[in-house]
């Protein structure tokens, strides 16, 4: 049987239809079900609505503002958990959103769950003459709110500027930001998938202030799944997790319209995420992929919960911070993408909600109000309203330049060479009290110098320069233990002074240079001992060696392996006077010897 | 220590100065400061850095073997590759003062 879509029309395939019943008797002296007959509705009275929507116990499923938050947890028949239809978006509806149809459902209740019949309730419901669920159905359709219903039209959040910063997610600034909704869809990329969502959409507003951007996120969640909150651990559909919120945004902007995966991004194109939690937690967070999240202290989130929605005001500085979040420039487009956790659906980990960087259609994304026109405002977002005004001030307060400053109030440089070149005589560098830093961008790992720089460590066993920590014992050279840095920071000004420190990178070490492959440590550990005999200065793990040089143990966390392949190729490169050999590896044997070295965390 | 002092002092000021923080620098780590191979990293070398303060041992070798050794490292001498080779990052009139040190270490005159 082919399809006949193509070659005929509705009318005709409906005509074709009714030509076919005529055939056959079978179809003699049939007619349409008749339409039920509601009666005509009394006249309008909305208190008298409103009163019996309590009387009648809507509220303890559609909660006291039909936003759906339940006191009750409910069950479809077939036992799997359900969640009352939050009465101020009609387009949820399964059944029709008019008044008419809303009595049907009063009058008939929902089969299969437990929306009962209010005409004949059987159990739970109070029952409502008909005159009554007429009220009842006109108070329901009163509580649509239209603005909740994302628009295609309006995906750009416009971030207004403010004198005073917002104090909160109650603040009444932000009635006057205006707001923008946006569709939430399950995410379904990758396991584990969220196939039955509970929280639809999510609206958002910005403001900013010559330091900080603040984005206030409204999500429609119908419990406050908060440490603490029983209520919702009572109602939770399975395993209960906390409410959160994210919002994400490329690492990088650019002007163009090209953005990273919106999951996560990917290696070459990370995303920048504020993650808050219900437990009032807030982090930052760098992804190159998925599951490939970087803490990095810093930043902030405060949420409230009332009457079924959570309003959440991220807060950030306009300025970049190296590594970690973009610059946020008056006058520019920011795609944004938000992710949502409904802790008391069971939502956790890659279980949750999420808008991606379009929804419905448009660009999402924040459009900063002011400064100069940028390109990629006119190409993305027909540049809202031409809501533009003139010259704000530039960001201030960069994060590397927080830890240029605490790299000066430490006095770094008595002892580190924050300037290049390296020395380049003997006598020189024997004067040396502490390894240079002037490419410590491109030497070590972000990751490893955010702790490190909380707590120092001793990585060279007799100092920087050894012989200057050798004293004869008995005949023999020992080891003076050196006493190794004695700046030790907090948490943000480590974090703050490790970007600064990855600023300092030197222009011409390729990147990428080295590029892993399988690692062949049995190999490696010969090359590194019997072969060249790198454990004569080196520590390396479970085999101990010599103390001249750095340890080889944690090296793999605390060094860029482009670097790695560079200075073990070239030392004299970054260090003219270095005690480390030049030998002429050939590139298998470096490349195997750094993969190793990659695994030493 | 003695005999280390002497040297310091009898050698030619600037030359000698900057070839012994060449040897502290370079070759103390194994030999030892004092060249007696008790270098701090001696302890974990399977083969023991050569007594460079022994005229027995040091007379078997040429002023050739010993700029060899110091430029390109123990393995091409037939020696253990725990040796690394120096010609990176020493030029090779600073190796020529080295192997001069070495034989006023050692008192002694090679083969």
């Amino acid at each position: 049987m082919p399809a006949w879509e193509s070659a005929l029309d509705e009318k005709q395939i409906r005509d074709l239809v009714a030509y076919l019943k005529s055939l056959s008797d079978m179809f003699e002296g049939e007619a349409n079900p008749p339409a039920p007959d509601y009666g005509a509705p009394p006249p309008e009275d909305m208190k008298r609505g409103r009163e019996l929507y309590a009387a009648a116990k809507c509220d303890e499923c559609h909660g006291p503002a039909g936003k759906g938050d339940a006191i009750k947890r409910l069950k479809e028949d077939s036992g799997a958990a359900l969640w009352a239809r939050d009465l101020t978006k009609p387009w949820t509806f399964r059944g029709g959103a008019g008044v008419e149809a809303m009595y049907a459902r009063i009058t008939a209740g929902i089969p299969n769950t437990p929306m009962p019949s209010h005409a004949a309730p059987a159990t739970g419901g109070g029952k409502l003459s008909p005159e009554d669920r007429w009220q009842v159905a006109r108070y329901v359709a009163s509580l649509a709110d239209p603005t909740l219903k994302p628009d295609p039209g309006r995906q750009t959040v416009i971030a207004k500027k403010t004198g005073s910063p917002p104090a909160g997610p109650d603040d009444p600034q932000w009635s006057a930001a205006p707001s923008a909704a946006f569709w939430l869809a399950p995410q379904l990329m990758e396991d584990e998938r969220l196939f039955t969502p509970a929280n639809d959409s999510l609206r958002v507003r910005a403001l900013y202030t010559q330091d900080d951007l603040f984005v206030l996120v409204e999500v429609d969640d119908r419990t406050r799944s908060a440490p603490g909150d029983e209520r919702a651990r009572a109602l939770a559909a399975g395993e209960y997790g906390l409410d959160a919120l994210a919002v994400q945004t490329p690492l990088e902007l650019d002007d163009g319209p090209a953005r990273p995966p919106f999951y996560h991004g990917d290696r070459a194109r990370p995303v920048s995420i504020i993650h808050w939690r219900a437990d009032g937690g807030s982090a930052l967070y760098v992804a190159r992929g998925i599951r490939s999240r970087v803490t990095a202290p810093g930043t902030m989130a405060m949420g409230e919960w009332r009457e079924g929605a959570w309003r959440v005001m991220f807060r950030r500085p306009l300025a970049a911070r190296e590594g970690a979040m973009p610059a946020i420039m008056p006058g520019r487009f920011i795609p944004v993408a938000f992710a949502n956790w409904d802790g008391s659906n069971g939502e956790r980990g890659s279980r949750h909600t999420l808008t991606g960087w379009n929804a419905g259609g448009g660009a999402v994304g924040v459009f900063v109000q002011g400064g100069p026109w940028r390109r990629g405002c006119a190409v993305v977002m027909k540049c809202v309203a031409l809501a533009v005004s003139i010259a704000v001030a530039a960001p201030s307060g960069a994060w590397a330049a927080d830890g240029a400053a605490l790299v000066n109030q430490h006095k770094c440089a008595a002892c580190h060479a924050m300037k290049g070149p390296s020395a380049k005589t003997v006598e020189a560098v024997l004067k040396r009290k502490a390894p240079d830093l002037f490419y410590a961008g491109s030497k070590f790992n972000r990751e490893w110098l955010i702790p490190w720089l909380q707590n120092p460590t001793v990585i060279r066993p007799a100092g920087t320069v050894y012989v200057n920590h050798v004293e004869v014992i008995g005949g023999k050279d020992t080891v003076k233990t050196p006493a190794g840095c004695p700046v030790k920071l907090g948490a943000p000004e480590a974090a703050a002074v490790a970007d600064y420190l990855m600023t300092l990178k030197d222009p011409t070490m390729k990147s990428g240079g080295f590029t892993p492959a399988s690692v062949k440590a049995g190999k490696a550990r010969l090359i590194l001992t019997r072969d060249e005999a790198c454990d004569a200065c080196h520590r390396l793990p479970e085999k101990g060696g010599g103390v001249s040089c750095p340890t080889l143990e944690g090296a793999g966390a605390r060094l860029n392996p482009d670097w790695m392949y560079s200075f073990i190729r070239n030392p004299h490169y970054w260090d003219p006077t270095a005690w480390m050999p030049k030998k002429a590896y050939d590139e298998e044997r470096l490349r195997i010897m750094v993969n190793y070295l990659v695994t030493l965390k | 220590m003695r005999a280390l002092a002497l040297i310091l002092l009898l050698a030619a000021p600037a030359q000698a100065a900057s070839t012994a923080d060449v040897y502290r620098l370079y070759c103390s780590q194994c030999h030892g400061t004092r060249g007696t191979g008790a270098g701090i990293n001696s302890a974990s070398l399977t083969v023991q850095p050569r007594d460079h303060t022994s005229a027995a041992d040091m007379g078997k070798l040429s002023d050739a073997d010993l700029l060899k050794a110091i430029r390109d490292g123990g393995v091409a001498v037939g020696k253990s590759p725990q040796m690394p080779p120096f010609g990176g990052a020493l030029a090779d009139g600073e190796i020529k003062a080295l192997v001069a040190y070495l034989r006023e270490l050692c008192r002694c005159k090679g083969l």
